[in-house]
């Protein structure tokens, strides 16, 4: 419980200073100055932004399908967040003790293609139909090879608990990392970075809701408060990959200083309070990686997204799936 | 406070079967089926079979339903026109639901279940270890009959692009 309300208020400090640093690194790469008018250096616009949100009128028209027009924000909204509900936040506040959490992180995060087709199916605009369209082919494609590539990581664990999977790495700083214990697992490290790109809708793999040809797909037909929410949970749903990415390849909560002779470096930056920076610090380095690829790369085709899918990255995580299972059987020990 | 959440997951499923069959709109049936799935992977959760519940939400709610709904996006005849469905032969199903009911009824009423305490196993290395020794021969099989399936469609498919 304690950690789904921290990640609830977390999240949404998240998105305020992550539309503003995407904006910014926006800027960078494409050589701009970016917001730069609210605030020094413009850094209150995201808040000058949301105010003006909220103030907007909730524009229904008259011909979508009310009640699933209504509910579909909120759907994809609870799906991504009640992924939340199973991470770890540091040694001592572990999320939800279920069977299987990681399994369950899966499984329910797959349902916001409901919200999603919901949305696009209740706004009876074509846009907004293709886009729902495309994003459940592309959500329901990409999910076998983060399935798989999170497989690999549970064979080489030999657990589907997060929190038991973040004490495994604990110890010596970085070198108890899985992704550095387990070379095999840098693979299906990009296979998952790859899949959660997809899965979160981001560039390149953004064609659920390509502006120049889909003016926005699925959420076309939402304004103001309900547009935000649509908006939150993208940027929910790449903190959630990114926390997850972080424990299952790069340590977690775990510091990664290591200990140098009898400098006891990792005894002295863990603890509860400096896991959980340790564990947001990297997520944020991921979710920072992730705004670098949206802004230099373009978009695919549908059908490239498809081959890449299909014919890449599926068989090259079977292929590691099969790799990880020798390395846990006989390499290991 | 299990016993309320019990009662609330309870009543939403049937609010949800409620609407599959009262309402004409095919896709708000389908979405209603989605929310009668997941108050029964709630009331799983509640009963300790927590793994049951997430495979429930995995596959059902999260592959069938959306199948089903990509399925009435595909069929949708013209544009701007729902789809609804028509009640027909309401007698007859009546007779034959009652009947199924009935016969449910009969058989709970007279089996006996042996209770299992699950809440203290690990349940998914359990059900993964009886896959693999006491099950192999039904696992094994179903795996292939899911691979023929795999390779129909993609047969099916590929004909169907060079018509």
């Amino acid at each position: 419980m304690l950690t789904l309300a921290f990640y609830l208020l977390f999240l949404l400090a998240f998105v305020v200073v992550a539309v503003y640093a995407e904006r910014k690194t926006a800027a960078f790469i494409q050589n701009r100055l970016g917001p730069m008018e609210v605030g020094p250096k413009g850094i209150l616009q995201t808040i000058a932004d949301l105010l003006k949100m909220i103030q907007k009128e909730d524009i229904r028209a008259n011909a979508v399908d009310k009640l699933p027009f209504l509910l579909a924000p909120i759907i994809v909204f609870l799906a991504v967040f009640a992924g939340f509900s199973v991470l770890p936040l540091n040694s001592e506040v572990a999320g939800s003790d279920v069977t299987g959490g990681l399994f369950l992180l899966l499984a329910i995060i797959s349902l916001d293609v409901l919200g999603i087709l919901m949305a696009g199916w209740a706004s009876n605009n074509k846009y907004s139909l293709f886009g729902s369209m495309r994003s459940v082919a592309q959500i329901v494609s990409y999910e076998i090879p983060m399935g798989l590539s999170v497989l690999c990581v549970v064979i080489v664990t030999g657990t589907l608990d997060l929190q038991k999977t973040s004490f495994l790495q604990s110890g010596n700083g970085l070198i108890n990392w899985n992704i550095i214990q387990h070379p095999v697992l840098i693979i299906p490290f990009f296979i998952f970075f790859i899949a959660g790109l997809a899965e979160s809708n981001r560039t390149p793999f953004d064609l659920p809701e390509s502006e120049s040809e889909l003016i926005g797909g699925y959420h076309t037909e939402y304004s103001g408060f309900r547009w935000g929410i649509f908006m939150l949970s993208e940027y929910g749903m790449m903190l959630l990959l990114s926390i997850v990415g972080t424990i299952l390849f790069f340590g977690g909560w775990n510091s990664p200083l290591p200990n140098i002779g009898s400098f006891n470096l990792y005894e002295m930056t863990s603890g509860a309070i400096w896991g959980t920076f340790w564990l947001l610090f990297k997520s944020i380095i991921l979710v920072f990686i992730q705004m670098w690829v949206r802004w230099t790369l373009p978009r695919l085709r549908v059908d490239q997204l498809m081959s890449l899918s299909w014919k890449y990255l599926t068989p090259l995580s079977i292929l590691m799936l099969f790799i990880c299972g020798i390395w846990k059987l006989w390499l290991i020990n | 406070m299990i016993q309320f959440i019990q009662i609330v997951f309870f009543l939403l499923t049937l609010i949800g079967v409620g609407v599959i069959v009262s309402t004409k709109n095919v896709i708000h049936s389908v979405y209603a089926l989605a929310l009668v799935l997941v108050s029964l992977a709630g009331i799983y959760v509640l009963l300790n079979a927590e793994l049951l519940a997430i495979v429930q939400i995995l596959l059902y709610a999260g592959g069938v339903v959306i199948l089903l709904v990509f399925g009435v996006m595909m069929t949708r005849r013209g544009s701007g026109e729902t789809l609804i469905s028509e009640s027909k032969n309401s007698i007859l199903a009546l007779i034959i639901s009652l009947a199924i009911f009935l016969l449910l009824v009969y058989l709970f009423s007279n089996a006996e279940v042996e209770a299992v305490n699950i809440s203290s196993i690990d349940q998914v290395k359990e059900i993964g270890v009886s896959f693999l020794t006491d099950h192999i021969v039904a696992f094994e099989l179903i795996a292939f009959v899911l691979l023929v399936a795999l390779v129909g469609a993609a047969y099916l498919a590929k004909m169907s692009s060079n018509e």
